[in-house]
C-alpha cells in the first residue's frame, strides 16, 4: 500500500529527518511520535505528497507519487489519501454537512450524501449537519475533521496530531474513534502525535529524534 | 431548494454570503456607478434623438434679433421666450427667395394651460407627420386642431371651447372673448407637435389685433406696430448654397434674424455635455472605487482564506481550479453590480423621463434594456477579472507546506 525508500526531507533545502524504509499494508495502523519541532508535520506531508522531499520515494498502490504532475498529484491525494491536520480548520462560510462534501468537491470525486450521512451518525454528530460550521464545539469540529478526511473512503488516512488540542477523555475517544473506523474501513492508518497518552494499539511505532532520524 | 450537494455556485455563494457587507457594499458602489453612466447615456440618446425629431428638416429660423439659440429653444422646441417678432410683409418676402424650398411661418404669444398655441399653417403639420386622431384640419379662424399630449392630458373632445391665456406661461390673463373650438386632435407623432394647440395664424392675429385697453404698454405696441407681425419662420432650403447666402441675407435686415438649428443645437450640445462629462466621470470614479473594493475585499479575503485554500488543495483541488473559483467570485460580485446598476438605471431613467415630462411637457421614450446594457455586464466582467486576477494569483501561488508548517 504505501512504501517509503530512503526519504530525507525536510524544507527550504534543509533536511530536517529521515526515514530508510517503511512499509504499510493495508489495514495495518502506525504511530509517529517525536518531540515538537522533530519533523512529525514534515514526514506526513512528505508521505501525502504535498512536498518537502529532498530525496527518496513514497510509492503508494505501486505509484511513486513525487514522479507524477503536480496537478495529477494533486489528485491522486484527493482520492486516495484522507488528511486530518492538528488545525482543524472547518470553512466557516460552510455547514457542517458542506464542509465534509467539500473533500469529494474539491478532489472532483462522487459526493456519496447516503456516506456523508453514515459517517455523520458513526461520527456521532448528524444532527449538527445543517448547522454553520462556526456554531459548534471544538470536540464536534474535530469529528467533522474526520468525517472530511474519510469522505472519499480513501485508502490511506494521515492525521498530525488530532489529539493535541484535546482534554484526556477527548483524545481518548477520539483516539479510539479513529482506530476503530481505520479497522472497519480497513484503511491505511497513520497519526503522528507528541502525546505521551498514546501508547499502545499500533502495529508500527516510528519515533523521531530530535536529530530528525526515524526509529 | 438547494442542490444537496456541493457546487461551485454554493462555495461561492456561501463565501459571498459569509461577507455580506462588504460584498454588498462592493456590489452597491459598482451599480451605482453603471446606473449613473446608463442613465446619462440613455436620457442623452433620447434628448439627442428627440431633438432631431423636432428639427426634423428645419434648416433656418427667422425671427426677431436676439440670441440665436433663443431663437432655436422658443420656435422650434418651443422651450424658452421668443426673441421678438418680424413683420409678416418681410417674412413674405423671404419666403418667395428662390433659395427657400419652404417657409412656415410660426405666430406665438398666447398659452393654454401651459400648453402653447401657435398660429401657423398646415404644412406645420404636415411637416411633423402629424395624422388626426378624429376631426379635421383647421379651415376657419378660431378653429384648433390638439396635439395628441395635451388632447390626453385635458381630456379633450372635438368642438369642445377653449380659452387662451395671454404669454407662454400659464397665466390668469385670458382672451375670454376669444374662444377657439377644437376641430382636430393629433394622433401621438412622438415630436414637438405633441405638446401644442395648432390654429391657423389669422386667429392669433384677430386674438391680438385688438389690444387690451387696460394694458397701456400694450397699447402702445398696437400703435407703434400697426401691420401684421409673426414670431418666426422656419425655413428649409431649396439648394446647399442657401446655408451660406440666405442667414447672411437675413442678418442684413435691420429686424429680421436667422439662427441655423444644427449649429445652435450642437451648441447647446456642447454646453450641456460638459455637466454630462461630470457626472460620466463622477460614475467612471464610482466604478473604479468598486472594482478597488472588490480587489481590496477578495484580497483581503483571500488573505483570510489562506488556510482554506490549502486545504483545497490538499483535498486534491488543482491549482487552476483554485484560480477559477477565486475570479468566479468576483465576476459573480460583477456580474450581481452591472444586473443591479442595470435595474437601478431603468428606475432612474423612468424617473427623469417622468420628471422631464412634468416640468418640461417633453415625452422621452425610454428604450429599456439594449445593447449599452449588454456593454455595461461585459464592462462589468472585465473590471470584476482585472480586480479578482491578483487575489486570484495569490492563491494560486500558496505555498502549502509553508503554510501547514505555520499552523
Amino acid at each position: 500500500m504505501l512504501v517509503v525508500k530512503n526519504l530525507v526531507a525536510g524544507y527550504d533545502g534543509k533536511a530536517v529527518l529521515s526515514l530508510p524504509a517503511l512499509d504499510l499494508r493495508r489495514g495495518e495502523q502506525c504511530l509517529v511520535r517525536g518531540e515538537s519541532g522533530s519533523g512529525k508535520t514534515t514526514l506526513l506531508c512528505a508521505l501525502a505528497g504535498l512536498g518537502g522531499v529532498i530525496s527518496g520515494t513514497v510509492t503508494v498502490d505501486g505509484n511513486d507519487i513525487y514522479s507524477l504532475r503536480e496537478d495529477e498529484r494533486d489528485q491522486f491525494r484527493g482520492q486516495k489519501m484522507g488528511i486530518i491536520f492538528q488545525t482543524l480548520h472547518l470553512v466557516k462560510s460552510l455547514s457542517v454537512i458542506d464542509n465534509i462534501l467539500l473533500g469529494a468537491f474539491a478532489s472532483k470525486s462522487v459526493q456519496n450524501l447516503d456516506w456523508a450521512n453514515e459517517l455523520l451518525q458513526k461520527l456521532g454528530i448528524y444532527d449538527l449537519r445543517h448547522k454553520p460550521s462556526t456554531g459548534i464545539s471544538q470536540g464536534q469540529a474535530q469529528r467533522v475533521a474526520i468525517a472530511r478526511a474519510l469522505i472519499n473512503k480513501p485508502d490511506i488516512l494521515l492525521a498530525d496530531e488530532p489529539t493535541s488540542a484535546l482534554d484526556r477523555a477527548s483524545a481518548q475517544s477520539v483516539l479510539a474513534l479513529l482506530t476503530t473506523l481505520g479497522h472497519d474501513l480497513d484503511l491505511s492508518l497513520i497519526i503522528s502525535s507528541h502525546d505521551e497518552r498514546i501508547f499502545d494499539d499500533f502495529e508500527k511505532v516510528l519515533t523521531l529524534s530530535s536529530k530528525g532520524a526515524a526509529q | 431548494m438547494s442542490s444537496p450537494t456541493l457546487n461551485l455556485s454554493r462555495l461561492i455563494w456561501a463565501n459571498i454570503r459569509y461577507k455580506a457587507l462588504s460584498s454588498a457594499f462592493n456590489v452597491i458602489l459598482l451599480a451605482m456607478g453603471i446606473a449613473f453612466i446608463l442613465t446619462l447615456l440613455h436620457l442623452d440618446n433620447q434628448i439627442d434623438q428627440r431633438f432631431t425629431r423636432d428639427l426634423k428638416g428645419i434648416d433656418l429660423v427667422v425671427s426677431g434679433k436676439g440670441s440665436p439659440l433663443q431663437m432655436i429653444l422658443s420656435n422650434v422646441f418651443h422651450l424658452d421666450i421668443p426673441t421678438g417678432n418680424i413683420p409678416a410683409s418681410e417674412a413674405d418676402k423671404l419666403a418667395k427667395n428662390r433659395m427657400v424650398k419652404q417657409a412656415i411661418p410660426l405666430a406665438l404669444g398666447d398659452n393654454y394651460n401651459g400648453y402653447r398655441i401657435v398660429g401657423t399653417n398646415k404644412e406645420y403639420i404636415e411637416r411633423y407627420n402629424g395624422v388626426l386622431a378624429s376631426g379635421r384640419l383647421f379651415t376657419a379662424p378660431m378653429e384648433v386642431v390638439i396635439g395628441s399630449e395635451v388632447a390626453v392630458h385635458f381630456k379633450m373632445t372635438l368642438n369642445q371651447e377653449i380659452v387662451g391665456a395671454h404669454g407662454l406661461v400659464n397665466s390668469d390673463d385670458l382672451h375670454t372673448d376669444f374662444p377657439y373650438t377644437v376641430v382636430g386632435i393629433l394622433k401621438p407623432t412622438g415630436t414637438v407637435l405633441d405638446r401644442l394647440v395648432i390654429t391657423g395664424i389669422e386667429s392669433v392675429w384677430h386674438v391680438h389685433e385688438h389690444p387690451d385697453e387696460d394694458d397701456p404698454e400694450e397699447v402702445a405696441y398696437k400703435s407703434e406696430h400697426p401691420w401684421n407681425e409673426i414670431t418666426a419662420l422656419l425655413i428649409t432650403y431649396k439648394t446647399p448654397l442657401a446655408a451660406a447666402q440666405l442667414p447672411r441675407l437675413v442678418n442684413k435686415s435691420s429686424s429680421m434674424q436667422a439662427a441655423s438649428p444644427a449649429f445652435e443645437v450642437a451648441r447647446l450640445n456642447r454646453l450641456m455635455g460638459v455637466g454630462g462629462d461630470i457626472l460620466s466621470a463622477f460614475g467612471a470614479i464610482l466604478i473604479a472605487f468598486s472594482a478597488f473594493g472588490i480587489f481590496v475585499t477578495l484580497y483581503s479575503s483571500v488573505k483570510d482564506r489562506e488556510y482554506d485554500i490549502v486545504l483545497l488543495r490538499v483535498m486534491g483541488a488543482r491549482r487552476s481550479r483554485i484560480f477559477t473559483f477565486i475570479l468566479l467570485e468576483t465576476i459573480g460580485l460583477g456580474v450581481a453590480g452591472a444586473i443591479a446598476g442595470i435595474a437601478l438605471s431603468q428606475i432612474f431613467i423612468k424617473g427623469a423621463a417622468l420628471w422631464i415630462s412634468m416640468a418640461k411637457h417633453i415625452t422621452l421614450e425610454p428604450d429599456g434594456v439594449g445593447h449599452a446594457e449588454l456593454y455595461a455586464l461585459g464592462a462589468a466582467i472585465v473590471i470584476s477579472v482585472l480586480a479578482g486576477i491578483g487575489p486570484a494569483l495569490t492563491a494560486h501561488r500558496i505555498n502549502i507546506l509553508e503554510k501547514l508548517r505555520q499552523s
